[in-house]
């Protein structure tokens, strides 16, 4: 994917980004849109709002494209604005009242969309897709971003570290926590969910 | 000591899926997006709001409006200090024929102030001179008294190098207000005046694309032609000490302040500034030539786009657009059904914008030519061919294949 975008590489052996031009950024989008789509929708929740957000950030990226500097940095740079979008969002959401509401509205919708009386199978899996999505929210702040990217988006420890802006091996600390909390998270659930079949 | 090495991903585990559960059915929640049809929004959204005019300044400028292009930064920068037009031309132009008198020319960077504006770049005046680079003499005999200079709109509202610098304020530039046309003095007044927002980037991109309707012509009548050879027409006095004068046009440099600004340091070379330079202003024209064409497309006014696309290449055949105007010609025609000739220039296209980002473009209103003739695979095959010693291209190719002729 990195050679599709016309690089030059600079002298510390980064990817110079192409010239700012529609096409370049609609390549960015290609690469990294369908990321950032999912990281501001784990955050922020589901909903229009996060194409609004995702929207923004790339048209911040288009007007400061000369300031991003090298290509390798362009994916860190988008995630890092988003974030913060994504706190302006969830703040304004807040004030208003909705963020609760969004939330439940879209677990619904997501819930008709994939419940398929058809397969109990089916009916399962969404259960236990909705629980691993409440396990996630019940960590804590500092530690689910780190745990999202690294075991859900498969993103690598150093990226991570270059995209929060903190060390590595904070990094690993923070992920075994945050493993250690989606575990008991997840069996605390499931025990909820396990007891609430039972009655 | 640090674990450079990622540890095993829980998703992959088969213990953890046992144990616990199956994270990827997390993915299972996330909505589907329809991601060609974003793509196209953002892009838009993105030109709308950011301005044709960066597409072609690039490197050159960062602003975020098409009004705040580099050819109207002048401009705006002296309307803002209350100077006239003709002045803010006529002073630039001045100083850089003192340094071709001194002999010494230095490239220069003028740096424009972002003041916090939603729908005009009003900047703050200050002229930086870089003194470590000297330009070609040739540069110069080619450009007249416009110089390869760097022109630059710093959006953070902060100068980017302060070693090796001196800044002229704007009390270094005095003009005869009384001179001032009334025109330039309303003009002046309306910059001024706009309101101000404290994040650019919070504009909805609407409201930017209507204020660049309302203000480009503005700044585009500014910077005709008339005015700049008006400027150009200025007897410049080549002064070994820097004792700036303006004989003719409306605006004066006075040295005096500049030597009492300066007093008590060292006198160094004077590096010259020109903050409009002929290419400058001929690139406006260009810009609005391809922003009329631009917004004919986003109208859905094909016929009329592909003729303006069509002779905005025969206008402006360097111009710095001229590739992206090749490539909105190509979507033009395709949404004018005209699939062969599209297929016939596509192909040829695709092949010539090797290694840059608009071939993918190319290739894929190729192919979707091929596709409406009912041929699209056979058109992968010929772009296959054409491009089978481009690597990048050929990728390009069956990505584009996959995504359109499945």
């Amino acid at each position: 994917m990195l050679g599709q975008m016309a690089l030059s590489t600079t002298e510390q052996g980064h990817s110079q980004l192409p010239k700012k031009s529609s096409a370049a950024l609609a390549e960015a989008f290609d690469l990294h849109g369908p990321f950032l789509l999912r990281v501001v929708e784990r955050k922020i929740g589901a909903g229009p709002h996060v194409e609004d957000v995702v929207q923004e950030v790339f048209i911040i990226a288009f007007q400061k494209w000369n300031e991003i500097g090298s290509y390798e940095y362009l994916k860190t740079w988008l995630y890092r604005v988003a974030m913060n979008k994504c706190m302006h969002a969830k703040r304004s959401y807040a004030r208003r009242g909705r963020l609760a509401d969004h939330f439940d509205q879209h677990q619904h919708v997501h819930e008709e969309h994939i419940a398929q009386p058809e397969a109990e199978a089916r009916v399962h899996q969404r259960d236990q897709a909705r629980l691993v999505r409440m396990a996630i929210e019940k960590l804590s702040d500092s530690v689910r971003d780190i745990f999202v990217l690294y075991e859900l988006e498969g993103v690598a420890g150093k990226e991570i570290a270059e995209m929060l802006d903190m060390p590595l091996n904070t990094i690993w600390s923070r992920l075994r926590k945050a493993r250690g909390e989606f575990k008991s998270a997840w069996l605390k659930l499931e025990n909820e969910m396990n007891t609430k079949e039972a009655q | 000591m640090t674990q450079d090495k990622d540890m095993p991903r829980l998703i992959d585990d088969p213990m953890f899926k046992k144990d616990f559960v199956d994270l990827n059915l997390e993915q299972t929640l996330l909505s589907k997006h329809d991601l060609p049809d974003m793509r196209q929004n953002v892009v838009k959204a993105a030109l709308a709001a950011g301005g044709i005019s960066l597409l072609s300044l690039g490197d050159a400028a960062h602003a975020t409006s098409e009004t705040a292009a580099s050819t109207s930064a002048a401009v705006a920068t002296a309307t803002t200090a209350g100077l006239s037009m003709k002045a803010a031309l006529a002073g630039a132009l001045t100083l850089a024929a003192l340094s071709y008198g001194a002999g010494r020319f230095h490239e220069q960077t003028i740096q424009v102030q972002k003041q916090e504006s939603a729908e005009v770049m009003v900047v703050q005046p200050s002229i930086v001179i870089d003194e470590k680079k000297i330009l070609e003499e040739n540069e110069l005999q080619e450009i007249g008294i416009e110089t390869n200079e760097q022109l630059e709109i710093d959006a953070q509202g902060s100068p980017t190098d302060t070693q090796n610098v001196r800044t002229l304020n704007s009390s270094d530039i005095t003009v005869q207000k009384d001179q001032q046309p009334k025109e330039e003095k309303a003009i002046h007044e309306r910059m001024v005046t706009k309101p101000k927002t404290s994040d650019i980037a919070h504009v909805k991109p609407e409201v930017a694309s209507k204020s660049d309707e309302v203000d480009m012509p503005i700044i585009e009548e500014k910077l005709s032609d008339d005015i700049y050879n008006q400027a150009r027409e200025i007897q410049f006095v080549p002064v070994a000490n820097q004792q700036p004068v303006l004989s003719g046009g409306s605006g004066r440099v006075s040295g005096e302040k500049e030597n009492e600004r300066t007093a008590g340091r060292q006198q160094t070379t004077r590096t010259t500034t020109t903050s409009t330079s002929k290419r400058s202003a001929k690139m406006s024209g260009e810009v609005a030539h391809f922003r009329r064409a631009y917004l004919a497309m986003a109208s859905g006014k094909y016929e009329m786009a592909a003729s303006l696309f069509s002779s905005y290449l025969k206008d402006y055949p360097e111009g710095e657009l001229r590739i992206e105007a090749r490539i909105r010609w190509l979507e033009a025609q395709l949404k004018l059904k005209d699939f062969k000739r599209v297929k016939e220039i596509g192909l040829n296209l695709s092949h010539a914008l090797k290694g840059s980002a608009y071939q993918q473009n190319a290739i894929e209103l190729t192919l979707r030519s091929f596709k409406a003739l009912g041929e699209c695979q056979k058109g992968a095959g010929v772009l296959s061919k054409k491009l089978k010693e481009d690597d990048v291209g050929f990728r390009k190719v069956q990505k584009a294949t996959q995504d359109i002729c499945r």
